[in-house]
């Protein structure tokens, strides 16, 4: 008996004796301890990298989920189809992706990432064991994500709680509930952010600096976008004030006193980068449209370049091109899904006349409907299709597929029907369904009706508007297919600056510098022909320069936002030409016997596929209350106020 | 055995699970001058707002809507409510509920909910529709309509520009601003007197606006939009028109 109790007891005692702790506390094997993270340029590499990757960018090219799923990630480029640069053409019946948002539309309050940044730099500094520069980059590029955190959070939902710390774990959290920083706090913040850190970006890493790392240029790059978005919103401010765009606390509003501040801050970015003498914009190739194009598309000796999100083809896969190459170049189930509308086409200017206008209405511009399979409108008559876009803009060109166009040296097919001459005018017939258009019993009186790429009034995954997406298409072979696309998601680029700066000097009456940096954008757009003479820049012209030179590079809705117009050129009523989107088809005329027989017309249409199969063609809604989107309310924080219109 | 077990569980859950239903009516009109004030009526465009505190969900409460009639009815638990606006731009001014400032709000008011409760709401409308007349010329079907401003010392905001007339033609008799066969012209902005409006709207549209739709009858109704207020217009009466074209 006693033994059995010594027995018992020797294995208790041992134990006992032992520190708990000590002998249940082990090092997990399959994680790397803070330390020994930080010990080495690789470890923070690694987490860099994550910390980048979640970097918000509505409209960039990764794809992943289901077509309907939530989040970003699988949205497949909707974004591009939600305003006025295209639509999304998938199918009539259920609703289109790409349609009208209300005020939670680009809500942002990532505190998760702000949190895990702070920490970062937290470790960098406590158990940061590289050199001592590199160190020093580290920390600057974890700032820099940071302060781009803030901006983006900044503009879609105004002033947010600035916060810097890392919080431990407290059972009564609301005693670290902040109240929102005001508008300019933040912004303040941001720019002074970017303006301390910049000297550190440029120190070279062992690892290298790429196009995907920040550096000086990149830092003063949104350091141009973000002090010409606050410099607009305080130079609006009168505006602010009729629209109701403003909250007492400050919390939503800029005072015009700033304007000249910030607008200035733009300018002198843009100085830097010019003095920083490697950047500049691409010009590559002869051929100005095809110069505009490859901007997008070279990786390496593309001095335009800034900052990019890139794409492997294996890792990361880059699904923009298989979704939206033409109909009659697709390999999968896929494509032609963005169809750019009328108008942003309209948008480019003829070269010669400067002017905007497709006249493709003899007197007055008609706008018909899709249902309408008769007309006695007066049509000019085009020898070709693609005489129409002669002389325009090469950027058109460079970004946008239209009749007469090429893509990778095979003409697109678009043609909507044929338009039969009667006595009353013209009959348009059309096929049934675009899977059919190559069936001779579809043929008409042994004429093909429609080509393979549309558009067409029901059919998806063709033509919709007339207009294929040409911008960001990988020309490789095989880039079509699997998301083997390389092409990179540009966020900064020289030609941007330019723009910003060019905006910002027009507000301070800077107007040489202003006439000087459009015509530099214009020059390389177009040639020397191209460019303006005083008299003819307006902030008019500037607006559309942006519209045309950033097409589909996720500035639309941004600029519009800040020059406080979006709510009266998208306040979804159909009786708002600039609310509706609008399509151009191209026919071919038959008339055997007839001059005319074999040249072509257009016929300016409005768009159906955007909405609801019960409610097709919807305008776009911009709504007061999504100046400033839905910031995120409860019990949690009860200091946070709401914006305007909420 | 185990029948009876299982019957006795059944039986007694649904005593633990089940609430009764909310049976306090919460109606009334909106007024103006006392009269019934004719509202959209669409659910597009709430106007009154009802919450609640105290139960941690923070969203924006229900929506007690307004009809074409002007007449609201909502079945509410007894309870302590909040009713506040819709925080947006009116084409009228209340009463009861004054601005905070433009983008800010409306005054809450705290209503006790113990039974049925009638409350109206005295609105002032910046300007009234009147001598409302639909016919059918053509292929179109053309409204006029008269737009007199309201000179009222209790307003507080200067009277905004008429800027646009609208015009709606449905199947059903609920005539708002989601009617789907609607048209609207810009109108010369004015803001005092009256005028005589005129709008019309497509036959056609009314034909392929709805499927298969061969009524050579429907209801008409005419609006007028404010400056600076979107959305939310200020409505006539609902009229009814033979005669439409097929």
């Amino acid at each position: 008996m006693k033994n059995r109790t010594i027995y018992l007891l020797i294995p208790v005692l041992t134990f006992g004796l032992f520190s708990c702790e000590k002998h249940l506390t082990q090092q997990d094997p399959y994680v790397l301890a803070v330390e020994d993270a930080y010990k080495s340029n690789a470890g923070i590499n690694s987490i860099a990298a994550n910390l980048a990757s979640r970097l918000r960018h509505e409209q960039n090219f990764s794809f992943g989920g289901s077509f309907y799923g939530a989040g970003i990630n699988s949205n497949r480029h909707q974004d591009l189809a939600r305003w006025d640069e295209a639509i999304y053409n998938h199918h009539t019946q259920w609703q289109h992706p790409g349609g009208n948002q209300n005020r939670n539309y680009r809500q942002y309050y990532d505190y998760d990432l702000i949190r895990d940044i702070n920490i970062h730099i937290e470790n960098l500094l406590n158990y940061g064991a590289v050199a001592e520069s590199e160190l020093r980059y580290y920390l600057a590029e974890a700032r820099f994500y940071r302060a781009y955190t803030y901006y983006e959070m900044a503009f879609r939902m105004g002033g947010v709680p600035i916060i810097e710390e890392v919080y431990e774990y407290t059972s009564n959290p609301i005693e670290y509930a902040k109240p929102r920083n005001t508008e300019v706090e933040v912004y303040d913040y941001v720019i002074s952010e970017l303006e301390e850190i910049m000297d550190d970006l440029d120190i070279a890493l062992s690892s290298g600096v790429t196009l995907t790392r920040p550096s000086k240029g990149v830092a003063l790059a949104l350091l141009c976008r973000v002090s010409l978005y606050a410099g607009t919103l305080a130079y609006n401010n009168d505006i602010n004030e009729a629209k109701g765009l403003k909250l007492p606390s400050g919390a939503v509003g800029i005072p015009f006193a700033k304007a000249e501040d910030y607008l200035q801050k733009c300018i002198d970015a843009y100085y830097e980068l010019e003095e920083m003498g490697i950047y500049s914009l691409y010009r590559g190739n002869g051929d100005l449209a095809e110069n505009f194009y490859e901007l997008f598309t070279k990786k390496s000796g593309n001095p335009e370049l800034i900052f990019i999100k890139d794409y492997d083809g294996i890792n990361f896969p880059n699904y923009f091109t298989e979704t939206h190459i033409p109909r009659s170049q697709k390999l999968g189930a896929d494509g032609a899904m963005l169809n750019p509308v009328l108008n942003l086409v309209e948008c480019y200017e003829d070269v010669a006349s400067k002017s905007n206008l497709f006249d493709v209405y003899i007197g007055d511009e008609q706008v018909e409907n899709m249902s309408d399979n008769s007309s006695s409108f007066d049509y000019r008559i085009f020898e070709t299709a693609g005489e129409l876009f002669e002389g325009r803009d090469p950027r058109l060109t460079g970004s946008i597929l239209y009749p007469g166009s090429t893509f990778r040296g095979i003409p697109v097919d678009l043609q909507a029907g044929l338009a039969v001459k009667t006595p009353a005018g013209y009959d348009f017939v059309h096929v049934d369904d675009i899977n059919n258009v190559e069936n001779p019993s579809n043929y008409y009186n042994g004429e093909r009706k429609t080509g393979i790429d549309g558009p067409h009034r029901t059919s998806g995954f063709c033509s919709h508007t007339g207009f294929h997406m040409r911008k960001f298409l990988d020309p490789n072979p095989g880039s079509e297919t699997g998301g083997q696309s390389t092409m990179p998601y540009v966020v900064f680029r020289y030609g941007e600056v330019l723009l910003n700066a060019a905006e910002a000097a027009w507000y301070l009456n800077q107007k040489d510098l202003a006439l000087d940096l459009i015509n530099r954008v214009r020059n390389r757009a177009g040639g020397e022909v191209f460019e303006l003479e005083m008299a003819e820049l307006d902030l008019d012209r500037i607006m559309n320069e942006r519209r045309v030179e950033l097409a589909f590079e996720d500035h639309r809705f941004n600029d519009a936002k800040r020059w406080r117009i979006a709510d009266e050129i998208w306040d979804n009523d159909r009786n708002t030409p600039t609310a509706v989107t609008y399509a151009m088809w191209p026919y071919k005329i038959y008339a055997p016997g007839d001059p005319d027989d074999g040249k072509w017309l257009f016929r300016k249409l409005l768009v159906e596929h955007r909405g609801l199969s019960s409610d097709m063609g919807m305008p776009i809604n911009f709504g007061l209350d999504m100046y400033y989107a839905y910031i995120p309310v409860n019990d949690g924080n009860p200091l946070i106020e709401k914006n305007p219109y909420h | 055995m185990i029948g009876i077990i299982l019957l006795g569980i059944i039986l007694t859950a649904c005593e633990y699970d089940n609430y009764n239903p909310p049976e306090c009516f919460f109606q009334g009109y909106l007024t103006y001058n006392g009269e019934p004030f004719l509202y959209d009526g669409s659910p597009s465009v709430p106007v009154l707002r009802l919450y609640q505190e105290g139960f941690g969900l923070e969203d924006g409460g229900q929506v007690a809507r307004i009809n074409e009639e002007g007449f609201f009815s909502h079945l509410l638990f007894a309870g302590d409510y909040k009713l506040t606006l819709q925080n947006v731009l009116y084409p009228f001014e209340f009463d009861d509920f004054s601005s905070l400032g433009t983008g800010l709000g409306y005054d809450t008011l705290a209503i006790n909910i113990t039974g049925d409760m009638e409350r109206n709401f005295e609105i002032t409308p910046y300007f009234t529709l009147s001598n409302v007349s639909a016919v059918v010329s053509g292929n179109d079907i053309v409204a006029t309509f008269n737009v007199t401003a309201v000179d009222d010392p209790s307003l507080e905001n200067p009277t905004p520009n008429v800027i646009r007339a609208r015009i709606y033609l449905n199947v059903t008799p609920l005539v708002n601003s989601n009617t789907l066969a609607n048209r609207a012209v810009d109108v010369a902005p004015f803001n005092t007197g009256t005028q005589q409006l005129s709008v019309s709207l497509p036959a056609i549209s009314y034909r392929e606006r709805y499927t298969n739709n061969f009524k050579t009858y429907g209801w008409v109704r005419v609006a007028v939009e404010l400056e600076g207020i979107p959305n939310y217009y200020l409505f006539s009466e609902i009229i009814y028109l033979d005669g439409i074209p097929l």
